[in-house]
């Protein structure tokens, strides 16, 4: 019988100063933020297969977080690339041999920076994969507008854009493929749909993403993250 | 958990990404410090002490319980933590008092 697989990415491919820590592992409402976005597909019916993506030098933290604040759960822990696409890659790698034996159906493609994301958000997102092939969340863009050549409000009309979020989810046969052919071709892609758009020409399906579903960016963020799960009562 | 931590977070007064120092009162995070503008972001101290408070009683509360699951899944770690975990903890206890006096 075949299960989801859900792939944290905590490798932070962004800009790390000096040798300060990766954001995931901060705090948040007494757990890691880290830990935060693994409960979340923990909570989802079928994900049962758990990978989380870090650098090599977090290792040891990693182990002590499992082993603290995500006891009895099986996590597959890998070492990631310098860019999120070779992280991505790296942990389709690790996955490849159950994806060829069909022991793993959708696979979802989360950051580990956003601890907040719904369950709801999740479901829909695994459910349209299941059903198309591939499935991104996304907010409609409403703040922007479109400026000509002459520096004037442009009267294009802009709803065809959408902020995306995560997780990603794709069949994992067309993503394991995606990604070898990309690795074959030099390509890195900036996210999991556009490798999968390129190479296997899957159409991805955007479903409503949520605006609580925020990305820890700024320092602000944290806050604003705090709030949101104690307004929830520290439960997802 | 340490009570601060020092991360990589973008700054929206200086813009672009710096190191902040992040500090918590316990479980709850206190402030946040840009290193390269400066720029602080701090809970106001009284609501920051109520909050504190309450979430103290939390962690009296459910003490036993995450004590006994470590207890469970591992004593060995446990029973070997545990004279270091209790020698810390007055330092621990002051450091969060001294974010809830606003001295850090």
């Amino acid at each position: 019988m075949s299960v989801h697989a859900g792939i944290v990415l905590a490798a932070g491919a962004g800009t790390r100063v000096g040798n300060s820590r990766n954001k995931v592992y901060l705090p948040l409402g007494g757990r890691r933020i880290v830990t935060w976005s693994l409960e979340l597909f923990r909570q989802v019916a079928g994900i049962g297969r758990l990978v989380l993506v870090v650098r090599d030098s977090d290792r040891e933290l990693v182990a002590e977080i499992l082993d603290r604040e995500f006891p009895d759960v099986p996590v597959d822990v890998v070492t990631g690339g310098d860019t999120r696409h070779e992280s991505e890659h790296r942990a389709l790698l690790h996955l490849a041999d159950d994806i060829r034996r069909g022991e793993i159906d959708i696979v979802l493609v989360h950051d580990a920076a956003r601890p907040l994301t719904p369950v709801r958000v999740v479901e829909e997102v695994l459910a349209t994969a299941i059903r198309t092939g591939g499935a991104i969340p996304g907010l409609p863009v409403e703040d922007v507008a479109g400026v000509d050549e002459a520096g004037r409000i442009s009267e294009s009309d802009r709803t065809d854009l959408i902020r995306v979020q995560t997780p990603q989810a794709f069949r994992s046969a067309q993503l394991l493929a995606a990604y070898e052919a990309a690795a074959a071709d030099g390509f890195a892609g900036t996210d999991t749909a556009s490798c999968v758009e390129r190479y296997q020409g899957v159409t991805v399906h955007v479903v409503a993403g949520d605006p609580r579903n925020l990305k820890v960016t700024y320092a602000d963020d944290l806050f604003m993250a705090e709030l949101m799960l104690a307004a929830s009562g520290y439960k997802r | 958990m340490d009570n601060v931590h020092i991360v990589t977070l973008g700054c929206h007064h200086c813009h672009g990404e710096h190191l902040h120092e992040v500090t918590y009162a316990g479980r709850l995070l206190a402030s946040t410090l840009c290193s390269n503008c400066g720029h602080r972001i701090a809970k106001d101290l009284p609501g920051l002490r109520r909050a504190y408070i309450a979430d103290v009683e939390h962690r009296i509360l459910t003490k036993p319980g995450r004590m006994l699951r470590r207890v469970i899944h591992h004593p060995v770690s446990f029973a070997r933590g545990l004279p270091g975990a209790l020698l810390l903890k007055p330092a621990k206890m002051e450091a969060e008092l001294r974010v809830l006096s606003g001295r850090r």
